[in-house]
């Protein structure tokens, strides 16, 4: 009986759903579903955790939507993935579509053709962004030897190599001025927003390489890929929930005089939270960070018990010379006490890779917060204290 | 004594009693509230662990001394300027001293620090760097002072200079990464805590060193304002006098901007100002008018940009244009009558 009734009510659920995104999805303006045979396309993501990324099944492909960050009324782009091997649905026809897997993919951030790389797919990636600063030996020398073409700089991209490479796809990191228009109508290639960067938690970054994984053909592997994350991750939050005390922690050095702080909700303040710690402006209910004067910063975060910092210098950071750029440094009882976590970037290939190990770092942090929870954990990315 | 005279000295205690205010505005306000009552036990209370005492003494004081310091060396260097080339709309940064201290930080910023040449950007680094392209560009043009003849073209080779330093900093900025290209932005946003207490004396000693040889000027610079061909006959060697002020008013510009960054508009508007009060071109009055201004005008625009209630700095290069840029128009309608 009790079985019956959960049936009748799940049934109901999954049909108001339906009901409630078909009329969301007539409602919205450029929503390009009104056309659509609805029923083709699965009420609920595939994807639980990324904020501004929409995967949905759509028969034997998926339907894309990337939200736009700066309007939430908006849609950046939405286009459908279908593999090569399978006919396009004629009702889409007149749609942006990518046949997957894609032969060259062109990316504008090591997050997105890193991707590619632990997939196993890296070859269908022909050109990358600053790809003398690539950290990792592989894709070093793939560069080196000319298989993937350094595109240059984000400020300084060379459009003519580009069009060279004749891209199924551009992968780009979206900014509100940012606008790939011009290279679609260059090249034969349909511009990809990747937003990975405005998540604001761990798991939401991190699952932007289903995405990818999408791309390349290789989505059930991506799946299990992020499902092993998350879990491992969860397990890890989990423990830390009971803490007894947690440890203060404030993140981030200064520019001369202009000190930014993380928002209270931002990325690096989830994983302080997740990972059992207090984070000084868990009362800033931002996700940005913003800047903050530093007498306020001695004030708010002097006696806090550690700082997060990151080293993007191939050197490592010592405290005299940090100390030598800022005296203010000293008074702070994190650095006196030599309670500074540092993630050396180069050294770790963290740009690369970080992203897609949030619970590595979280086992970091619990490594460094609550030692006595994980007690056997070799850190990765962030290790304690300065020489 | 006469009533002009009497109104000099007015003048200049009215503009040393503000400059004590606004130092000691700048000790007792900023972004941390701390009640008179509490700052003055802080002040005259020997415990020194407290984050209180730390922002009052390690933080608010040399950044009030640096900015009072700056700001007299700026003005005095503005109104050797503005003397030399006869130019009302000359400042320090005009000979492109300013371009040349940006064109040495930006070489260690951006190019260092793409390349990892240099573990780390330590104040001391971007100070001398800075200090550094300053006093190449001073070289060069304190040699080609000595064989011009023209402060025309003295001038124009100046901003020509200033044009070359910017457009190599342009370059090595437009293939730089984000990190390094928003630290060299910052730099020029101006920052007069950025000498903090180690290198308070240093700064100290070489900015009253400047200001001195820059008093020990005034009288070329009241012989120079009635023109080359009087001060010739009136025994002054023009070259010599030429050179020796670009060089003075050079260092002090360098010293400034390789401490605290390019500060705008100080060096162009105070002397304007001291002559509108003190109602006199000679520069016995000038030069320490200028310096007395100069200290309080940058003290109060450091007072502005850490207004209380604000979390956050406010760039100092921005404010003080915001004060400099309203007394510049005012010349210019003022020279136009």
């Amino acid at each position: 009986m009790f079985e019956k009734i959960l049936h009748v009510l799940r049934t109901n659920i999954s049909l108001l759903a339906v009901v409630i995104f078909a009329f969301f999805s007539c409602e919205s303006g450029n929503s390009s579903l009104q056309n659509n045979d609805n029923n083709d396309i699965t009420s609920s993501n595939i994807n639980h955790h990324s904020k501004y990324l929409a995967i949905k099944n759509y028969k034997s492909g998926f339907y894309i939507v990337i939200k736009n960050p700066w309007d939430a009324d908006k849609t950046l782009d939405e286009f459908y993935v279908f593999p090569d091997s399978v006919g396009i649905p004629q009702e889409i026809k007149t749609k942006r579509i990518i046949k997957s897997p894609v032969k060259s993919a062109v990316t504008f951030s090591s997050t997105q053709w890193s991707v590619f790389l632990q997939l196993g797919e890296i070859e269908r990636v022909s050109g990358i962004l600053e790809g003398q600063s690539a950290t990792i030996k592989k894709v070093k020398a793939l560069v080196k030897e000319g298989l993937i073409a350094d595109i240059g700089s984000e400020s300084n991209f060379d459009r003519e190599k580009i069009i060279s490479l004749k891209p199924d796809i551009i992968i780009y990191t979206p900014y509100p001025t940012s606008n790939c228009s011009d290279l679609e109508r260059l090249t034969d290639a349909l511009c990809v927003p990747f937003a990975d960067y405005l998540e604001n938690t761990p798991l939401g970054r991190a699952e932007w390489l289903k995405l990818i994984g999408i791309l390349c053909g290789k989505e059930k592997e991506a799946s299990q890929w992020f499902s092993d994350i998350e879990t491992r991750y969860n397990t890890l939050k989990i423990k830390c929930d009971t803490v007894s005390r947690k440890p203060t922690v404030f993140s981030d050095l200064p520019y001369g005089n202009q000190w930014y702080i993380a928002g209270g909700s931002s990325y690096i303040a989830q994983f302080f939270k997740d990972a059992g710690a207090e984070y000084v402006f868990s009362d800033d209910h931002s996700a940005a960070s913003r800047l903050i004067d530093p007498e306020k910063m001695l004030l708010r975060a002097g006696n806090a018990d550690f700082w997060r910092v990151t080293n993007s210098n191939a050197f490592p950071l010592e405290r005299e010379k940090m100390a030598a750029q800022n005296e203010l440094f000293t008074h702070f009882k994190a650095f006196r006490e030599n309670n500074i976590i540092v993630c050396d970037i180069i050294k770790t290939s963290y740009f690369e890779t970080a992203q897609y190990r949030p619970d590595e770092i979280l086992a970091d942090f619990i490594t460094i917060f609550h030692p006595e929870i994980l007690t056997n954990h070799e850190p990765s990315y962030y290790h304690l204290g300065l020489k | 004594m006469n009533t002009s005279n009497k109104l000099t000295i007015i003048y200049f205690i009215t503009a040393f009693l503000v400059g004590i205010a606004l130092f000691a505005l700048n000790i007792l306000v900023g972004s941390v509230h701390i009640p008179l009552r509490e700052a003055l036990q802080v002040i005259f209370n020997k415990d020194n662990s407290s984050a209180l005492h730390v922002i009052i003494f390690d933080y608010r004081f040399p950044q009030a001394v640096t900015a009072l310091l700056s700001g007299a060396a700026l003005a005095v260097a503005g109104l050797m300027m503005q003397t030399l080339f006869r130019n009302p709309l000359a400042d320090p940064s005009i000979l492109g001293i300013s371009s040349g201290a940006g064109l040495g930080v930006a070489s260690v910023i951006l190019v260092s620090g793409s390349l990892a040449v240099i573990p780390h950007w330590t104040a001391l680094t971007i100070t001398s760097s800075a200090f550094f392209g300053a006093v190449v560009v001073l070289a060069v043009i304190t040699l080609l002072s000595r064989r011009l003849n023209s402060m025309v073209m003295l001038i124009i080779i100046g901003i020509m200079i200033a044009y070359l330093t910017g457009a190599i900093t342009d370059i090595l900025k437009y293939f730089s990464r984000k990190e390094e290209i928003h630290a060299f932005v910052i730099w020029g946003l101006g920052d007069f805590s950025a000498v903090g207490t180690s290198n308070l004396d240093f700064y100290t000693v070489t900015i009253i060193a400047g200001l001195l040889c820059g008093m020990l000027l005034s009288k070329t610079l009241n012989m120079l304002i009635i023109g080359e061909s009087y001060a010739e006959n009136l025994g002054l060697n023009i070259r010599r006098a030429t050179a020796f002020t670009i060089a003075v008013s050079g260092f002090l510009t360098a010293v400034v901007t390789a401490f605290c960054g390019p500060i705008a508009f100080l060096g162009l508007a105070v002397p304007h100002l001291a002559r509108f009060i003190f109602h006199s071109s000679n520069h016995i009055i000038l030069t320490p008018a200028s310096a007395l201004i100069g200290a309080d005008l940058a003290l109060a625009c450091n007072l502005i940009a850490r207004l209380p209630g604000l979390e956050e700095t406010l760039p100092i290069n921005a404010v003080t244009a915001l004060i400099g840029a309203p007394i510049v128009i005012y010349v210019i309608f003022r020279y136009r009558k």
